[in-house]
């Protein structure tokens, strides 16, 4: 399903929030053990609530558990998921502008 | 204890260390070898998956705890010395081949440790915590165990689910525990949780 999108939120055009629970979610999946006090901090100066900080963090959790799941047993993408994942490309997914490359990607400002 | 490619392990605990470190580390590099290896070593798929699920249960509790600054609780600490000078002199490797010298620097640095957190007081965690009573506790005991329409309807449709079916216990629980984390139930909107899952996986360089 990712390598349909675009696979570095780094290079999009995302709001602070987003993007610092996006990175502190991929800082804790890559070094967990590097994890510091300052990151949550980090997620509360976003205007994060405490909920939404355990949610953040939670929602990595969930999913470094599930993608080993399916890594370990070799799970393959299942051929009728196909129509779904087109309809979530085509309909939900619209409200990430970021996930798409090219045409369908709203240029970066310049830094 | 921290090197267990350094002790004298049987190959079959040998293998499935292996097998759990590659899982942790390179989850995109698994292939079916390395399950047929598992197997090869006398292992039953029931024990495989085993394998294979505490691995991902600590890959997410390691980074809960992580990503949340747990810290390990002074009676935790000395529960684990407990276990170090008791049932585990039974396992050579793990303490080390001169264990009677390695177990006493361990526990010093372990009172050394603990006083050390005493004095930063009651914080166990970098976020608010809630008093966990008597009632919410046997609650969370009970919403783990029930089964409810939604978790059977997911472990119908979901196939990630359906990997542990030898295992229905398992899978319920995941099914629970995914519902009570994911979509729909956290503080966060849809698009942020989706966003998230996207990121994560991706930095796994998941298959799915």
């Amino acid at each position: 399903m990712t390598s349909q999108v675009i696979e570095d939120y780094t290079q999009a055009n995302l709001d602070p929030q987003t993007r610092g629970m996006l990175d502190f979610a991929v800082k804790l999946t890559r070094e967990p053990s590097s994890m510091q006090e300052a990151d949550v901090q980090h997620l509360r100066d976003l205007g994060l609530s405490d909920e939404q900080v355990l949610s953040v963090v939670l929602i990595a959790c969930c999913f470094n558990f599930a993608d080993r799941l399916v890594d370990a047993l070799g799970l393959p993408v299942p051929p009728d998921s196909e129509p779904d994942v087109q309809g979530w490309l085509a309909g939900p997914a619209a409200r990430h502008q970021w996930l798409f490359p090219g045409d369908r990607q709203t240029p970066a400002p310049p830094r | 204890m921290h090197d267990y490619t350094q002790a004298e392990l049987d190959p079959q605990t040998r293998g499935m260390l292996d097998f759990a470190v590659k899982l942790t580390r390179e989850p995109s590099s698994m292939n079916e070898a390395d399950v047929q290896e598992l197997r090869d070593l006398g292992l039953r798929d029931e024990q495989v998956l085993s394998v294979v699920l505490i691995t991902c249960l600590f890959s997410f509790l390691d980074r809960l705890a992580d990503g949340l600054g747990l810290k390990v609780p002074a009676a935790r600490e000395e529960a684990v010395q407990g276990w170090l000078s008791g049932p585990a002199t039974g396992l050579d490797w793990l303490v080390g081949t001169a264990s009677g010298s390695a177990r006493k620097p361990a526990l010093r640095d372990g009172g050394r440790r603990e006083k050390r957190r005493s004095s930063e007081g009651e914080g166990m965690v970098w976020i608010r915590q809630k008093r966990v009573g008597k009632w919410l506790a046997l609650r969370a005991m009970l919403s783990n165990l029930l089964v409810t329409p939604q978790v059977v309807s997911h472990t119908r449709r979901s196939p990630v689910l359906r990997t542990m079916s030898i295992n229905p216990a398992a899978m319920v629980a995941v099914g629970n525990f995914v519902d009570a984390v994911t979509f729909g139930a956290s503080a966060l909107t849809r698009p942020q949780e989706e966003a998230i899952a996207v990121a994560v996986s991706v930095a796994n360089k998941c298959r799915f």
